[in-house]
């Protein structure tokens, strides 16, 4: 795909951030093969006596131990993949929603229009936080839970973008042409509406990527969030590494350099992606760069010293 | 069937007419306030009567805002009406459901005027001219849909391997091609051309005017087409009718309404026009029209031309004309003309 | 323009009774009531009490639809009940926790634009330059830090290293300024820096589309030199989206930081909510969530407005 090439030719670190969660897909996918600890009855520890090593000083445990003896790694990966089904299902689920109810508001107006924009107003106007944690305290913790309180409201709340889009669409020729032709305005709004504000879903779906893991890591800080014993990079910051700063502070710094670290791939992730989806932003005419303008300069200076050249000899 | 007055619908010789429109009135309401009062109405289209006969075409020509694109719309059905009637086929096309209009569209067809904006610019031509007959299953299998896009295709002039590649690589020509091929797909009977040449260049108007012809005579097509160039509604037109603010002022055969214009209006638009002859362009007299035009909101009491009619009277201003038969199927709107 | 306002208005009432709506029905689904703590709490404490005595003083025994009109009409007439568990009106509580956060919403406002919106400018005037890429990845790294990770780090070391920690009980701005900010400093900079990042983006993007006009050309080509156009020009026609951006995100920030106030333990709404949430302290949670809905609501408003009076392109709808 050219999109593709254009990411790692163009905006390289784009590329490299892809590659990064791409890695870390991997190693949600292949955990139980990768981890040099397995989980064995919900716990990573092979004995007690390990607890609390320090990283980089046992070939055994490359990243430390925790105060049970359990392996920092494979519980970093264990949390990778945690993280990571969250980050995809959540983008998928809300992205979903968003293109359902902004589409059909957008195309179908009228009172269903208005109606369902005050529930969108409503929504958006509640404090996220609170919504997350009333939805979480109703649900119980766990992965489908959280899944669910994490998609549902930024869904709900993130239609009215979508909506907006769907509104400049949906009056344009073709989508006109398209009601001629004896099509319905769910064909309308699949076929033709969908399709062209693609390029916008696709940006906002990649620029949510990471807040999905932010917010559970605060989820898990204020003690809703996965159940307990399920590997998570929030938990373990706000369990075990924040108590055992002083003593293993590694077990506070490599979850929280995790997180950033994936947070950070999917941000410049989706800014690659924007950059390339969106004509606006790529300098084309009337982009002022000093850079750009010496070198045309200069080009136009070399061109004009050949052309006086033979006029000079002539 | 009944409701069309027979002596208000000016038609000839009793062919069969398509589509026969009686006194229709489009007029969008204006509101205004929190509660959205109406204080008005803008009076697109203000009782308009026509007949088209079958296989020919009827040309309606005006100025911008004279209402032609609006009864265009009206026609297919994509306006509410305001009052009047339009009788398709002899059925009134008023009390038609929703679900049998949207079978109707396989019958009454449009072309627009962009080429731009018509074609979804995701949509490779293929699907392009394949989505009518993909929303009304016409026909079904894919190498049948297949071989019919290339038939379309072949049929306005583009040659098949075009089927598998985008708008924007097509000019505006082409891709006018692309919507009639689009349009035809379906197999209509009746096309509102709605100035579908006037966004191109003059050699290519030329082209898609011929290629409609052609097609109407090969096919048997009857086209409205509305236009505000005169030579070219001259040229495609059996008929044509004059709009000025929402009213017809003259409606005849082509051929008579450019040699012999009765209405002060059609006379004035006719002299505007460019001769191609230079010596006889520069000698003749133009007819330059003064005042300005009405608001829609508000035509005048009497005539809707006499703000800017050079031979105005009283009885001009004070009552509207009766649109009425000079001979030989000419109907005028003028107290001037026709005494009434 | 009188019109939009009254229509815009007009429309928030259905949305806050919306909003109080869902905040209820999402409340009255979390399993668990008041009445069980408060009688476990009672008896522990020696009382004798009558469970059902005390679900028909909390107003518990009555159909959910009933109480929720009772609160409502309450509540439109201004008051906003007692809370269940601490011994004050929810107003008293409201008005006493919503400025804190208020402060820390202030501060963390402030000291994100001061940081955006200068190297948000510096990052559009020297566009694909090397400082240009380190200040915005330095600006998506503090978007992707955790907060309270940091928090946490920030507040443990300099404790291990210097011996320092900022006061941890809260005073209030007017009783002495000097504790009330040195309490603030951190969490509001903390807080920032995440929002700078992301405003940070926002305004070169903003500054390079107005840049990109034909009437900054203009200025070009006539000489001007590019300060003088940055400043003159494209700030001011550039300011108007970010303004618009930053007015929306204070609806946000007022929403207190609740995973800061608990960390640095600022007695703010945020924490308030968590809290009541916790005791199913229904009154607490009702009323906070109006009082800070139809703030937000007001602010955007506000900004709505004011993005439509400032810029005279924009029609009224």
């Amino acid at each position: 795909m050219t999109l593709l090439k254009d990411l790692f030719q163009k905006k390289t670190l784009g590329g490299i951030c892809l590659v990064i969660l791409i890695i870390f897909l991997l190693l949600a996918i292949f955990a139980d093969v990768i981890v040099p600890t397995p989980m064995v009855d919900g716990s990573l520890s092979k004995s007690v006596k390990d607890s609390l090593i320090a990283p980089f000083t046992n070939w055994s445990h490359p990243l430390g131990t925790d105060r049970l003896g359990q392996d920092l790694l494979s519980y970093m990966i264990y949390g990778a993949r945690t993280s990571v089904i969250l980050c995809v299902c959540c983008t998928i689920l809300s992205t979903i929603m968003q293109l359902v109810i902004g589409v059909l508001s957008a195309v179908f107006g009228g009172w269903f229009d208005l109606i369902v924009q005050r529930v969108v107003d409503a929504v958006g106007c509640i404090p996220m936080m609170l919504l997350l944690l009333l939805m979480m305290s109703m649900m119980g913790n766990g992965i489908p839970q959280l899944i669910i309180a994490l998609a549902v409201p930024s869904g709900i709340a993130g239609s009215r973008m979508v909506r907006s889009a769907a509104i400049s669409v949906k009056d344009s020729g073709y989508c006109n042409n398209s009601d001629l032709l004896g099509g319905t305005a769910i064909w309308k709004s699949v076929k033709h509406v969908v399709p062209n504000i693609m390029p916008l879903i696709i940006i906002n779906a990649a620029g949510s990527l990471g807040s999905v893991v932010m917010m559970e890591a605060s989820m898990n800080f204020l003690g809703y969030g996965v159940s307990a014993g399920t590997p998570s990079w929030g938990a373990l910051i706000t369990g075990q590494g924040r108590e055992m700063l002083f003593k293993a502070p590694w077990l506070c710094i490599v979850p929280g350099l995790a997180i950033t670290i994936l947070t950070f791939s999917a941000c410049m992730f989706g800014d690659a992606i924007r950059d390339l989806l969106d004509p606006r932003l790529k300098g084309g005419v009337g982009s002022y760069n000093t850079k750009k303008l010496d070198k045309i300069l200069r080009k136009l200076d070399a061109s004009s010293a050949k052309k006086n050249k033979p006029n000079a000899a002539a | 069937m009944s409701s069309v007055i027979p002596s208000q619908v000016p038609f000839n010789e009793k062919l069969e007419d398509i589509m026969l429109v009686n006194d229709l009135k489009m007029h969008f309401p204006v509101t205004k306030g929190l509660l959205r009062r109406q204080i008005g109405s803008v009076k697109a289209v203000d009782g308009v009567s026509f007949a088209v006969k079958r296989g020919k075409t009827l040309g309606i020509v005006g100025e911008s805002g004279s209402g032609k694109s609006t009864i265009g719309n009206c026609l297919l059905s994509r306006l509410p009406i305001t009052g009047g009637d339009i009788m398709f086929e002899g059925v009134n096309m008023r009390n038609i459901p929703a679900g049998s209009m949207r079978k109707m569209r396989k019958t009454l067809q449009m072309i627009t005027q962009d080429p731009f904006a018509s074609l979804d610019p995701r949509f490779t031509i293929r699907k392009c001219i394949s989505e009518g007959i993909e929303i009304h299953n016409t026909i079904s299998g894919k190498q049948a849909i297949d071989e019919k896009v290339s038939e379309m295709l072949n049929t306005v002039g583009l040659r098949p391997e075009f089927a598998d590649r985008f708008p924007h690589e097509f000019s505006g020509g082409q891709r006018q091609r692309i919507s009639i091929a689009r349009a035809l797909a379906l197999q209509p009977s009746f096309i509102v051309c709605d100035e579908v040449v006037s966004a191109l260049d003059v050699s290519i108007q030329a082209q898609i005017v011929s290629l409609l012809m052609k097609l109407q005579q090969e096919i048997g097509l009857t086209y409205v087409f509305i236009g505000h160039d005169l030579s070219v509604v001259r040229f495609i037109s059996h008929e044509v009718a004059v709009m000025y603010l929402g009213k017809i002022m003259e409606i005849t055969s082509s051929d008579e309404l450019y040699d012999h214009p009765l209405h002060p209006y059609t006379q004035a638009l006719i002299s505007a026009a460019p001769i191609p002859n230079p010596d006889v362009d520069r000698a003749r007299e133009r007819i330059l029209l003064k005042g300005e035009i009405p608001s829609p909101m508000n035509p005048p009491k009497g005539c809707n031309f006499c703000t800017r009619c050079p031979h105005a009277d009283n009885r001009c201003r004070e009552e509207e004309p009766v649109f009425a038969d000079v001979g030989n199927h000419h109907f005028v709107a003028c107290h001037k003309v026709t005494g009434r | 323009m009188g019109k939009y306002v009254l229509k815009r208005v007009l429309l928030l009432i259905p949305t806050i009774f919306l909003v109080c709506l869902i905040v209820f029905a999402l409340m009255r689904a979390v399993p668990g009531d008041a009445v069980d703590s408060i009688v476990t709490r009672m008896t522990q404490s020696g009382q004798t009490v009558d469970a059902d005595a005390v679900r028909h003083k909390l107003g518990l025994d009555v159909p959910a639809a009933q109480q929720f009109f009772n609160w409502l009409a309450d509540a439109v007439r201004g008051n906003l009940g007692d809370s269940f568990f601490q011994f004050d009106t929810v107003s008293n509580i409201i008005a006493r926790q919503l400025p804190v956060s208020l402060e820390l919403g202030i501060l963390t406002l402030i000291f994100a634009n001061l940081i955006s919106i200068p190297l948000g400018l510096f990052c559009a005037a020297k566009q694909d330059s090397i400082p240009d890429y380190t200040v915005r990845i330095i600006a998506v790294i503090f978007m992707a830090i955790p907060v309270f990770w940091l928090a946490t780090l920030v507040l443990f070391y300099p404790a291990q290293w210097w011996d320092y920690s900022p006061p941890v009980q809260y005073v209030s701005f007017f009783e002495d300024p000097l504790t009330n900010l040195q309490m603030f400093l951190i969490p509001s900079i903390l807080g920032a820096l995440a929002q700078a990042g992301m405003q940070l983006r926002i305004v070169r993007t903003m500054v390079l589309d107005t840049m990109r006009q034909d009437y900054i050309r203009t200025a070009y080509a006539k000489g001007v030199n590019q300060t003088h156009v940055m400043f003159q020009h494209a700030f001011r026609n550039s300011m108007i989206p970010v303004i618009t951006v930053i007015g929306f995100s204070v609806g946000a920030l007022i929403g207190g930081n609740v995973v800061l106030e608990n960390i640095f333990n600022i007695p703010g709404i945020g924490q308030l909510l968590v809290t009541a949430l916790g005791q199913r302290d229904y009154p607490v949670v009702q009323g906070s969530v109006l009082v800070m809905s139809i703030f937000v609501m007001i602010v955007n408003l506000i900004v709505d407005i004011a993005y439509k009076w400032i810029d005279p392109r924009i029609k009224y709808d």
